[in-house]
């Protein structure tokens, strides 16, 4: 009983990551590339993905504070960033580097700021809610 | 997508097989990138290694390793993190991979990887000797028809 209650859980969970656009298709490809050879892809990749990611912020931010913005180089910094986001699905993520990436485009250095900030907004967000789902499933398949 | 089957060595059996010993290399910085791309490429069958950055696969052209297809990002930067520099080792890659491909009589592309593709960018990439792009995220969709113009020739 208590099984198919956290299997359910475990759909529920995942099936409002992607309605509230938190992922998109990408993500389903990760799952797909799960299997017995690779039982643990999916979190490997996610928790891969937080430790990249987390220096890539740190440039970027490091980057913002040096005057005037040096534009081409965030813009890179942000393209590889966005690479890495768009490879796990992350939906909402990608679509602030996209943002960001506008701001670049047109010299706005403060439009990059504020963008900035809500990615990493976003990208906090998104590993609180994926941390949760793994747990969930570990949860369950230990019933 | 794997098809879950896993072998006796416990290896995932590939989902295509080819005419030829298919190798390719990933240079990125990304490891997420590449350990994405490394377990699509080998679900597939094409035996992959991944580097992450061009100095590196230049060095291993030059001892010789053999690619039937290098996908390079299209940022790479330096470490110390100069401008333009992607244009100068891509360059090396493929004046490398031309020298070992008349010497061996193996053919490489050299193919440049991005999420999103600005005309002049991709310019710059042919003009330093690429020659052609994949998009990112990488999926069978996109890297199963290179790959299967590769084999037929």
């Amino acid at each position: 009983m208590e099984r198919n209650q956290m299997r359910r859980q475990v759909g529920l969970m995942r099936q409002s990551l992607f309605t509230q656009g938190y992922l998109d298709e990408q993500f389903i490809q990760l799952e797909e590339l799960q299997d017995d050879a690779n039982p643990n892809f999916v979190e490997e990749i996610a928790t891969l993905y937080y430790l990249d990611s987390s220096r890539s912020l740190q440039t970027i931010e490091q980057a913002l504070e040096k005057t005037p913005h040096d534009f081409s180089k965030l813009d890179n910094h942000m393209h590889q960033f966005k690479g890495s986001s768009s490879s796990i699905g992350a939906k909402k993520v990608k679509a602030e580097c996209q943002q960001f990436r506008e701001f670049c485009k047109t010299g706005n250095g403060d439009g990059c700021m504020r963008t900035f900030q809500l990615l990493k907004k976003e990208h906090a967000t998104l590993k609180k809610k994926l941390e949760a789902y793994f747990q969930v499933m570990i949860d369950a398949s230990q019933v | 997508m794997a098809d879950g089957t896993a072998n006796q060595e416990g290896l995932t059996i590939p989902l295509m097989s080819w005419k030829n010993n298919l190798k390719a290399l990933l240079v990125d910085p990304s490891s997420t990138c590449t350990l994405i791309g490394k377990a699509y490429l080998t679900n597939y069958g094409v035996k992959t290694g991944a580097v992450d950055n061009a100095d590196v696969t230049i060095t291993l052209l030059n001892e010789g390793a053999s690619f039937t297809v290098i996908l390079a990002d299209m940022h790479m930067r330096e470490m110390n993190g100069a401008q333009h520099m992607f244009h100068s080792l891509i360059f090396g890659m493929s004046m490398t991979v031309c020298y070992a491909a008349s010497s061996m009589g193996v053919q490489t592309r050299l193919l440049g990887m991005s999420t999103m593709f600005r005309e002049r960018e991709k310019e710059e990439f042919l003009a330093a000797g690429g020659d052609g792009f994949i998009e990112k995220p990488l999926h069978p969709s996109k890297f199963v028809p290179i790959l299967q113009e590769l084999d037929n020739n």
